[in-house]
């Protein structure tokens, strides 16, 4: 036999709220109160969860090719240092890493890189993120620098975005990247808002 | 610099290219600059090689005739070693 109770409000034997709908809205509990979740107990997400603070995805891609540009703007220099990712909602966080080795291989020249969202520069927008100056005057260097990017975006999107590594160097320099085809990486995590 | 860009840079000094692991048919020509065809790139690699090879010669010849000239104003190899940090 199926029954149905039809009530806004469930309380405790003290008139303190368990449940309450109202306005399309239920609220379970109250402040002060502990929801506790059994042992062996699982919750099933297949909707939109916020305020959890947690990650909700991850995409990697990574670049074993060695990539050489002269270029004094920012280009990708053919890299496959991107990721596609699509927000849950437009409170959602991005954070991004880059993982590479590179160097400026012409003395006297700086080596720039920066983390791209879609068309736009996520660094200062002259210099990007890193700008490494080779003060060495002997000539080509052939010492791969450690090179590390990030950032915690706010893009405010729930359309798919395309985060890629951009570099450039100064007139007459070169920068070098990718060096001796190490395996170099981009991982961006949707963190929720 | 890569031997691929130098070859680029001697026919078009303002050329700005991206060029991947040295494979000459991967450039791509930034920034507006006119592709050049491959066959005059290659072309040009054994001039740029040359040029380089010339030039590392060149420094050891330097750095010979100028420890014989210290050795000629009676410095000993010690000396000079100390002087040149070699």
């Amino acid at each position: 036999m199926t029954a149905i109770l039809k009530v806004d409000t469930i309380q405790d034997t003290s008139g303190n709220n368990i449940i309450n709908e109202s306005s399309d809205t239920i609220t379970i509990g109250a402040s002060g109160d502990t929801i506790s979740i059994p042992s062996g107990a699982t919750i099933a997400n297949s909707g939109t969860a916020t305020g959890f603070g947690k990650l909700l995805q991850v995409v990697t891609a990574t670049d074993s090719s060695a990539r050489f540009t002269n270029s004094t703007s920012f280009v990708t220099g053919s890299n496959t240092l991107a990721v596609n990712i699509t927000p849950s909602a437009t409170s959602s966080k991005v954070f991004v890493i880059v993982n590479t080795t590179a160097y400026n291989n012409v003395s006297g020249k700086s080596m720039y890189l920066s983390i791209y969202r879609d068309s736009s520069d996520l660094g200062n927008g002259s210099s990007g993120m890193i700008n490494s100056y080779d003060t060495d005057t002997s000539g080509q260097r052939t010492i791969g620098q450690p090179t590390s990017m990030s950032v915690l975006d706010s893009p405010s999107s729930t359309s798919q975005l395309t985060y890629q590594v951009y570099v450039k160097t100064d007139s007459g320099g070169e920068i070098y990247f990718n060096y001796a085809n190490i395996k170099a990486s981009i991982t961006a995590f949707e963190i929720a808002g | 610099m890569s031997n691929i860009i130098k070859a680029v840079l001697k026919i078009n000094p303002n050329a700005e290219v991206s060029v991947s692991d040295n494979d000459i048919n991967t450039i791509t020509w930034e920034n507006g600059t006119t592709p050049i065809p491959v066959a005059d790139i290659q072309a040009q690699i054994p001039v740029v090689e040359q040029e380089e090879a010339d030039a590392k010669q060149a420094a050891i010849d330097k750095k010979a005739s100028g420890k014989q000239k210290l050795k000629d104003l009676g410095l000993d190899d010690a000396e000079i070693n100390a002087l040149i940090g070699a």
